[in-house]
């Protein structure tokens, strides 16, 4: 293939790669992936081991050597780490939670749900509707392998009539049913979460084991579906599929409007080299896509590039529940240790006399134990919402409650508010291992972000503690960001060439031929992780391309 | 393979590990029925991080020096303050009360080029990883946390052989 050129070249090998991959070769196009890292294996990901792959982070860039630089409140520009990038053969769907609901109407149609949009804040309505991203989410969750199941709750995300998940949901966690009746009293309707996660045989990999090593490890069973246990398999076998690893994209090459190919890297201190296709797409998450256009002078007549950088709210809360026994029901139900299985998406949308806020967001629920590995949630602990970080007979006291009693964590995923100052840029003194200016971010949450976050927290605290619990650690959104794995806007699509610097196809609107398929094109945040989305925009993007 | 191996503890010398063992102590104290970072050597896991190659993960030649000149200066704080012994001699409530101090940046007679939060921030992360990172770390020994706590099982009792003064620090 080498004298020839492919009819596309895919930049990363990650969500949105992968899925271009397996879809533009099964259209009958020859497909060249550049892959930054190697290929990782299960054993690469033994043994399961805190200390090694979180605390010291062996899987993820080093902040000394390969950081974003963050400018926050005070104005000093400060190296952060990238603790969501994984640079390897799937990219960060290796490790990730595998946490998969959808994106839904009153994500997409933003300002039918949200009345009351702040002045200064950029909330515009996507391009598509939910019904045109249907059949690509249907064909994402089966042929990624997502356990759920439809229907189990009103404000769950719609599904077609008759539709399914391709596997039922991972059995329950034994806080589940406990908390499915204390949210019952308060009129919320959690329900089992879908999950890139085996709940029985399927597609030739076996069933999770809840060895309770989840996100920011590697799955060495493969129960995980990943990019590269999924859709890269798919794209090689057809034959027209070349992967090279070790090819860092330095530059993508335009002339008069469209792309002619990109300039790459096989080592740190080599020669760029050339090479040519005609249609280039690029999949190497949000800020990485921004940068890599801002290397590359795509034309931006209307100062977006960049521009309207969003992280999702977040917020953290965790309870205990005295009197109750410790989660652990034996072996009808997950582990405490294992992966949780509920999600609350009742407040998605705000309907409160009390306030003004009005699009929200979707808790995650998990035991403490349950996801956060020992050394990172001890390291957190805290006996009340002044007392963070505790030690000495606290921690001991902690340490105490955490093994006798129940326990419950909510993880919050909110709307945040697009702003056109929270960006992108080259900073100008600092390189990366390749030699590339790294990415320079500013960013703020706006005070509708925090106040949602706050205001979240404070609603699932007030259920959880009228079901008896006690709250431990309380820990909204706060103002500065240096860094998230939810990670979207940057480049923008939408249908105005004037407010947007990609069109419905994901395509630059100054340089033809050049998509993107990561969360960059995101026009606002969506208040849902945002993989299975994005995963359904490059299916939706690869077919229909011409 | 990605994996390292964690090296024989042969950083600190014995009067520091003195020193590091009696903070770790109050950091996370065991009582009758609960181990703590001395039952589970979490400074054996400290000194084999501080022999581990700086090479090998980029902060740990920080974290060298950290000790060596944090240890010195808390363990000549605590010998001015109660006139007799340094770190090791103190009780845990008076190592407590001086990492309270820490903690808050307020402690006496430390250098001020001494970053007093930082030096407590990184001790309470060392000791927790002491106490619940994999043994094969050469922390957590016997996997006495994980097992008390539940962590990867269910969880069992704990029965402390020996009296708290014949473990003394745990050195």
């Amino acid at each position: 293939m080498a004298s020839e050129q492919p009819d596309a070249i895919i930049v990363g090998s990650g969500a949105g790669g992968a899925t271009a991959a397996r879809v533009l070769t099964a259209r009958g196009m020859r497909v060249t992936v550049l892959e930054k890292g190697d290929w990782a294996t299960a054993e690469d990901f033994l043994p399961l081991d805190e200390l090694h792959f979180h605390t010291q982070k062996a899987l993820i860039p080093h902040v000394n050597d390969d950081p974003n630089i963050y400018v926050g409140i005070d104005g000093t520009p400060k190296p952060s780490e990238r603790w969501w990038i994984a640079n390897m053969v799937g990219g960060s769907t290796m490790i990730w939670d595998a946490n998969l609901p959808r994106y839904t109407p009153e994500d997409m149609a933003i300002t039918q749900y949200m009345p009351d949009i702040p002045e200064d804040a950029s909330m515009v309505d996507w391009p598509w509707t939910y019904e045109e991203f249907l059949p690509y989410f249907e064909r994402a969750e089966h042929e990624w392998g997502v356990s759920g199941k439809a229907n189990q709750a009103p404000a769950q995300e719609p599904m077609s009539p008759g539709y399914e998940y391709p596997m039922p949901p991972l059995r329950l966690h034994a806080a589940t049913e406990f908390l499915m009746e204390a949210f019952g009293k308060a009129g919320w309707q959690p329900y089992l979460g879908p999950r890139a996660i085996n709940s029985q045989v399927y597609d030739s990999r076996p069933a999770c084991s809840f060895c309770g090593f989840n996100q920011f490890y590697g799955c060495a069973l493969n129960a995980r579906g990943n990019a590269a246990n999924t859709m890269i398999p798919r794209a090689l076998s057809t034959g027209r599929c070349e992967l090279l690893t070790r090819h860092c994209v330095t530059r993508l090459v335009h002339e008069g409007g469209s792309v002619t190919g990109v300039m790459y890297k096989t080592e740190p201190d080599g020669e760029e080299q050339f090479m040519g296709a005609p249609r280039v797409f690029v999949s190497v998450q949000t800020i990485e896509s921004a940068r890599l256009f801002l290397l590359s002078e795509i034309p931006d007549p209307n100062d977006m590039i960049g521009h309207y950088l969003i992280y999702h709210v977040k917020g953290n809360a965790d309870l205990t529940f005295p009197g109750k026994p410790v989660w652990d029901f034996g072996p009808a139900y997950q582990p405490r240790t294992g992966i949780g299985s509920l999600q609350v998406r009742d407040l998605y949308t705000i309907d409160d006399p009390n306030t003004n806020l009005s699009k929200g967001g979707k808790f995650s629920v998990y035991d403490p134990l349950t996801t956060t590995t020992p050394i990172r949630l001890i390291k957190q602990a805290s006996m009340g919402r002044d007392r963070m970080n505790v030690w000495g007979d606290d921690l001991a006291e902690y340490l105490g409650e955490l093994r006798e009693q129940g326990g419950v964590s909510f993880s919050f995923t909110g709307e945040a508010m697009s702003v056109h100052d929270n960006r992108v840029e080259l900073d100008p003194e600092r390189k990366d291992p390749w030699g590339m200016p790294v990415a320079r971010t500013y960013y703020r949450h706006h005070p509708y972000d925090l106040d949602l976050s706050r205001y979240a927290l404070e609603r699932v605290c007030q259920v959880m503690s009228d079901a008896g619990g006690e709250v431990r650690r309380f820990d909204p959104q706060a103002e500065e960001n240096p860094g998230y794995g939810h990670v979207q806007g940057t480049l923008r699509a939408g249908s105005d060439p004037d407010s947007s610097v990609l069109d419905e196809l994901c395509q630059s609107h100054t340089v033809k031929g050049l998509h993107v398929l990561d969360a960059a094109w995101m026009p606002t945040s969506g208040a849902s992780n945002p993989t299975i989305t994005l995963i359904a925009n490059a299916y939706r993007v690869c077919e229909e391309v011409q | 393979m990605r994996l390292l191996n964690a090296p024989e503890p042969g950083f600190l010398n014995s009067e520091q590990r003195a020193q590091a063992a009696a903070i770790f102590d109050a950091l996370l104290p065991g009582s009758s029925d609960a181990p703590g970072a001395t039952d589970a050597g979490a400074v054996d896991y400290l000194d084999s991080l501080l022999t581990r190659d700086p090479a090998s993960y980029y902060e740990i030649q920080g974290w060298r020096d950290l000790y060596t000149q944090a240890l010195a200066a808390l363990d000549e704080a605590a010998r001015q303050a109660n006139g007799r012994g340094g770190l090791a001699a103190l009780g845990r409530e008076e190592v407590t009360a001086l990492l309270g101090q820490l903690q808050r940046g307020e402690a006496d007679g430390l250098p001020d080029g001494l970053d007093q939060r930082r030096v407590f921030t990184t001790m309470r992360n060392h000791c927790i990883e002491g106490c619940f990172a994999d043994p094969r770390w050469r922390g957590n020994r016997d996997a006495v946390m994980w097992r008390w706590l539940g962590s990867h099982g269910p969880a069992e009792e704990f029965e402390r052989g020996h009296s708290e003064a014949e473990v003394g620090h745990g050195v």
